[in-house]
This record gives C-alpha cells, structure tokens and sequence, in this order.
C-alpha cells in the first residue's frame, strides 16, 4: 500500500484548506465581525471542513487516473454546491450570499431599509469557467518529467 | 490487493494523450477568451451604470388632510449617454400597512423597459385618501392596536438584462 498515494499532493491540499478554509476565515471573522451581525461563523466553519474533507481526498491519487478523474467531477460539484449557499472561502467577499443573491438590511436614523443585487450571471460564469479549468487540468496528460541530473552529472557532460 | 490499489491501476490510456492533450488546449483558449468577454463585460456594465443620471422632480409627501397621505412627484431617469445599457422589468411599488402586518393597499407602477440613449420620466403618485383603502376606517382601526400605519417603499430594476437590483424602505406616520 502507499505506491498509489501522492503524498505531495495530499499534504498540499491539506494544508492550503485547512489555512484558507478554516484558519483564516475563523481570525477574520472574529476580528471584522465578532458579534455576527454579517457573516455566520458557524456556517463557514461547517463548509470549511466540508472544503478540507473533498479537497484533501481529491489530492490523494496520482495524475492521470481514472478514480482521480472522478474525484475531481466531484469537486467540481462541491464548488456549485459552494457557490449556491454562500458563506464559505470561496463567496467570502460576499457575506450571506447563495447564488448570486446580496441582501443588506438595517436600520437608518429610524427608517427601516433593504438593498438587494443579484449577480446570479456572474456566478454561472465563474463557476462554468473555474469547472473548465478544474477538467483541463484533470484530462491534461502529465507533463514529461525530465531526469533530475546532479552537479556532478551537469558538470561531468561537459 | 485493496480497492484503492484496484482504483489506481485504471489509467487514461496511452492512446489518448494526443487527443487529452489537443483538448485540453482547446479548454484552455475556451477559458481565456470566457474570462476576457466576462470581464470585458463586467467593465462596460459597471462604466455604462456609472454614467446614468437620476433626477428628483417635485417630489413632496402629500398629507394635505388627515384622511390623505402618499408621496407625490417624478423621478427623471437620464439613460442617453452613448455607452448606456437599456434598464428593463422597473418596479415601483408603495404599500401601506397596519402596524400588525396587515396589508391595506397598494399602488404599483411598472415599465418595460427604459432603452439606451433615451431619457425617461417617471411620475410618480402615491396618495392614499381613505376611500382607497380595502376596509373602511373602523375595521382599519380595529386591525390596527396603534395609530400608526407602516408605508413601504419598493423598487426594483434589472440592468443590460443581467444585474437586478431592488432596495425598499419603511417609515411609519401617525394617523392622526
């Protein structure tokens, strides 16, 4: 066991969610908005740990393998599933968005007022082409790796 | 043998890498040139909506009695500069409450559309007399546990036929 495991790539994947997912996002939103009137700290948590489980498992096969292929079609539906409820890394920039949708309320010198936008092309676009990117990189052959030479090697040829 | 060792062995097959490869590359001119028009996009958008005007015409609220209240005016849209984007599916909408929620009355104005390169005007009249409204004057006052009444305030456009916006406002008045 272990020949089939990319243990780069794990590691990797691991530790850029973790950091992004989780980390980053639980120090932010403690600092920008401790009480939670704009994002819901509970429910970035929750996404973050989904984001560090699919991604980290999508780094475990080597390239170029089928079970890899599919793993990442997966992924690819985690990040729709990302971008329709909001509140993860990835719609950070937008508290409480799901698709597409801003709402903002509040109250201003005793007026009661709502705003909302919905940018909902925005975020087909994004996720079509960020899916596209995630496929060619799936169906992309594996670079050819060159023989990494020695200083001795380099130096003997000459 | 485990499962993930099984899973691992199933490969693309070596005879595919020319056409994975050729693929890919067709992709990846698929994503420039999507990540160009949609940011391409996103600036003309962004630079046609910063050039639009909008423009407050005799706007007054009108309590002229105690049995009349609304908001009376025109909002002058200016939409006709020569980079601007056609404003469609515009929703005005005014709605008067009792304090419990209970709906009285609306009056709503909508438009089509507002086309690029012209200037629209849009007037607006909110009054509200007492003979307006759904129930007569001792059902309202019973609904209502106060003498206030909630007016609501909505709006909503979408703009070059991708980005919908709505905001709303409530104040309360007395009904006295």
């Amino acid at each position: 066991m272990g020949y089939w495991i990319n243990w780069v790539t794990i590691f990797r994947n691991l530790f850029f969610s973790v950091i992004f997912g989780l980390v980053i996002p639980y120090y932010l939103v403690n600092y920008v908005d401790p009480s939670g009137l704009i994002f819901d700290l509970d429910a970035i948590l929750f996404n973050g740990v989904i984001f560090v489980v699919v991604y980290t498992i999508y780094g475990i096969f080597n390239k170029d393998t089928v079970i890899r292929f599919f793993i990442g079609c997966c992924w690819i539906g985690t990040l729709i599933y990302f971008y329709t409820v909001g509140s993860n890394f990835f719609t950070f920039y937008i508290p409480h968005s799901g698709f597409g949708q801003l709402s903002i309320d509040g109250n201003y010198r005793g007026i009661d007022f709502e705003f909302g936008y919905n940018y909902f092309w925005i975020i087909i676009a994004t996720l079509s082409l960020k899916g596209l990117n995630i496929l060619r990189h799936l169906i992309k052959p594996p670079e050819r790796r060159f023989k990494q030479l020695t200083i001795s090697e380099k130096f003997g040829k000459k | 043998m485990s499962l993930a060792d099984n899973l691992a062995k199933v490969k693309f097959k070596e005879e595919s890498k020319g056409f994975r490869h050729k693929l890919s590359i067709f992709i990846l001119i698929l994503i420039v040139l999507g990540y160009l028009c949609l940011y391409g996009y996103l600036g003309y958008v962004s630079a046609s909506a910063y050039g639009m005007k909008v423009e407050m015409k005799d706007f007054e609220d009108s309590q002229p009695d105690n049995t009349t209240i609304g908001i009376d005016g025109a909002v002058i849209i200016h939409n006709d500069h020569w980079y601007s984007a056609d404003i469609t599916d515009i929703d005005i909408k005014m709605t008067i409450y009792t304090e419990d929620d209970v709906k009285i009355k609306t009056k709503r104005i909508h438009y089509d559309i507002i086309p690029r390169l012209k200037k629209k005007e849009i007037d607006l009249d909110f009054t509200f007399t007492l003979e307006d409204f759904d129930y007569d004057i001792s059902e309202l006052m019973s609904l209502n546990q106060t003498d206030e009444l909630e007016i609501k305030f909505e709006a909503s456009f979408t703009y070059a036929y991708v980005h919908t916006y709505s905001f709303a406002i409530t104040i309360s008045t007395d009904l006295e």
